[in-house]
């Protein structure tokens, strides 16, 4: 390629040794923890990722247990809806959403665009504490409530169980502020952060692939954060906006929902193309 | 098939049989199904004609991308290290090629497109003169009310009739679903929905809730029951007849089976999402509000017209009304049989 001596001139790895590289890095937890470098941040994505595949995974083996004679074989047809809604929402957004932008492209998107990190290494590392916090609230509050909505939410019924569907809505909430930052945070690195010669048409199909994953990240999570907070809201104070005896209309929150949700096959599936 | 059958079979026999296997509950298929249910439905054919189209088009152009994958990287890969370097002439561009991957699945898209809204069309428009039945769907059974007033927990329908089924939910989202029919309609509250069909074959199929309502969405099932000419309108006269000259208590254990009681309440006293019947007609119950009452005919017909009235401490206040479900000498029959369970 033309543009390999211009990319060499500004990704100098020994240029910048005075600065926080992984050279010159610290050890320790706090040092992880408290880390602005893409690759750790990718890392702990990676990390918290597979935990999550780890437990969806048990969750969806316990239900094809279940599932192994007629009738009842481990667990209550309860315990059973609870299963398979845990398996659903920790696989659909502690997973898949994340799993690949998040992870995989923390690790590899300033490495391959050639800058030294992504734009703002800060709200980077917020957008994973906000991740981590957010699924420690999901993951217990859809424990210990017992949620049994399945990973859509659907009303009414999820306006009408007697399991806690706010705490789990707001976790919802929580992680899409995650993912929302993380796509903004790609946009302006790639836009902004491309070095001499790395035109856009010289862009790794990859970097075109999560630059078009963090435009839907960004336009199709505030509507699901939206939908959740308005769940939140037909629940906690009785407004009727999806619940037909309150004058709400069900299909409605199918709509709003499938808003994010459909986008949010592309946010599983275009980084993976890529 | 021989050879499926073979494995349903060995599957089948490998399983524990369920010992609970309810009467009342509809024939379902009696072995796992490989491929598709019978066809039963004037749209069925096509319906199943476009999806093998489709599983077979993304099943060739699977093994045949997949394919020149393998077999390029084999033909091409570098021999050593120096030959992995770029060469001055690589070409990296095919016009002629890129169009001709381009418009060859474009065109295939656009014909299934065509095929598929087609069927759309036809699935979505009710011949004018079809026979109308109300569907409703609860919390966990499906409720079928015919012209004549008639109300059923089974669907009956004539062969080679277009039928217009108008479903309705009292709870929450449910979904009506006859795979032999090849349709499906989800049942939502508030609104009425619509399908419409023509059986083609006399017999019985299951129907089934295809969407998530709660702890007994799997046994959310029933069974439409096709008609040969005739038998459809003798059904009718049949039905409210036969059930007038039962004994009470008789009729009310089919009640019980038939509109959903026992998706809820047992008959042996263990608990269910509500309480047991067993023993529970002349027992003192206490209310979540505080007070308590005497279990006599006037409070299980309270209880059955309106559930939410009276609630038993410790229990959920889950039960839908029955009020205009029921007809009078129904609830009396539930009473007697109730008063049977000692």
């Amino acid at each position: 390629m033309a543009s390999t001596s211009t990319t060499a001139d500004v990704v100098d790895p020994h240029g910048s040794r005075a600065e926080d590289n992984y050279l010159t890095h610290d050890k320790g937890i706090l040092s992880w923890i408290l880390t602005l470098d893409h690759k750790r941040i990718g890392l702990m994505y990676l990390c918290s990722v597979l935990a999550s595949f780890t437990l969806g995974g048990t969750f969806a083996l316990l239900v094809r247990t279940e599932l192994l004679t007629p009738g009842r074989t481990i667990m209550s047809a309860d315990t059973y809806n609870q299963m398979f809604t845990l398996h659903g929402a920790v696989m659909v957004f502690l997973v898949i959403i994340p799993g690949i932008p998040a992870a995989l492209g923390n690790i590899i998107m300033p490495i391959q665009l050639g800058a030294k990190d992504v734009a703002f290494p800060r709200l980077n590392l917020f957008s994973y504490h906000l991740w981590v916090m957010g699924a420690i609230f999901f993951i217990t509050s859809m424990y210990l409530s017992a949620i049994d909505t399945g990973w859509t939410f659907y009303t009414p019924y999820s306006t009408s169980t007697t399991t806690a569907v706010i705490p789990a809505a707001f976790g919802v909430f929580v992680l899409g502020f995650s993912s929302i930052f993380t796509g903004l945070n790609f946009i302006v690195t790639i836009h902004k952060l491309r070095p001499p010669g790395m035109t856009w048409f010289r862009l790794p199909l990859f970097i075109w692939a999560l630059y078009a994953t963090a435009i839907i990240q960004v336009l199709a999570t505030p509507v699901l954060g939206i939908t959740v907070l308005m769940l939140i809201v037909e629940r906690a104070f009785g407004i009727g906006i999806f619940d037909p005896a309150l004058g709400g209309d069900p299909v409605l929150f199918q709509h709003f929902f499938w808003f994010y949700s459909h986008p949010a096959v592309y946010i599983m599936i275009v980084p993976a193309s890529g | 098939m021989t050879l499926i059958a073979c494995f349903s079979n060995f599957f089948l026999a490998a399983a524990p049989a369920s010992s609970a296997e309810p009467a009342a509950l509809p024939r379902m298929p009696d072995s796992p199904l490989f491929w598709m249910p019978d066809q039963a439905s004037s749209v069925a054919a096509q319906t199943d004609w476009l999806f093998d189209v489709m599983v077979w088009l993304s099943a060739l152009s699977a093994a045949g991308i997949l394919g020149a994958m393998v077999y390029f990287c084999v033909k091409y890969q570098a021999k050593s290290r120096a030959a992995n370097e770029l060469s001055e002439v690589t070409s990296d561009h095919n016009t002629g090629l890129e169009i001709t991957w381009s418009i060859i699945p474009l065109v295939i898209t656009i014909a299934l497109f065509v095929w598929g809204f087609k069927g759309f069309v036809d699935l979505r428009t009710a011949p004018k003169d079809a026979l109308e039945i109300h569907v409703q769907g609860q919390k966990w059974r499906w409720s079928f009310t015919y012209a004549n007033g008639w109300n059923d927990d089974t669907l009956h329908v004539p062969v080679d009739t277009p039928v217009r089924m108008i479903i309705s939910s009292v709870d929450v989202l449910h979904s009506f679903f006859i795979p032999n029919f090849r349709t499906k309609q989800d049942a939502v509250p508030g609104r009425y929905t619509e399908l419409w069909f023509k059986a083609t074959k006399a017999g019985e199929f299951p129907i089934e809730c295809a969407e998530y309502c709660g702890t007994s969405h799997s046994d959310m099932l029933s069974k439409v029951v096709v008609h040969e000419p005739g038998g459809y309108e003798k059904y009718l006269e049949q039905a409210e007849e036969a059930e007038k000259q039962l004994p009470p208590a008789q009729l009310g254990a089919e009640l019980y089976a038939k509109k959903g009681c026992k998706q809820c309440h047992t008959v042996d006293g263990a608990r269910l999402i509500g309480p047991s019947w067993k023993g529970i007609f002349g027992k003192t119950e206490s209310f979540s509000d505080g007070s308590t009452a005497q279990v006599d005919e006037n409070y299980i017909r309270d209880s059955i017209t309106d559930p939410q009235g009276k609630i038993v401490t410790g229990y959920p206040p889950s039960m839908p009304t029955y009020k205009g479900q029921l007809k009078d000498h129904q609830i009396t029959a539930l009473i007697e049989y109730i008063k049977s369970l000692k």
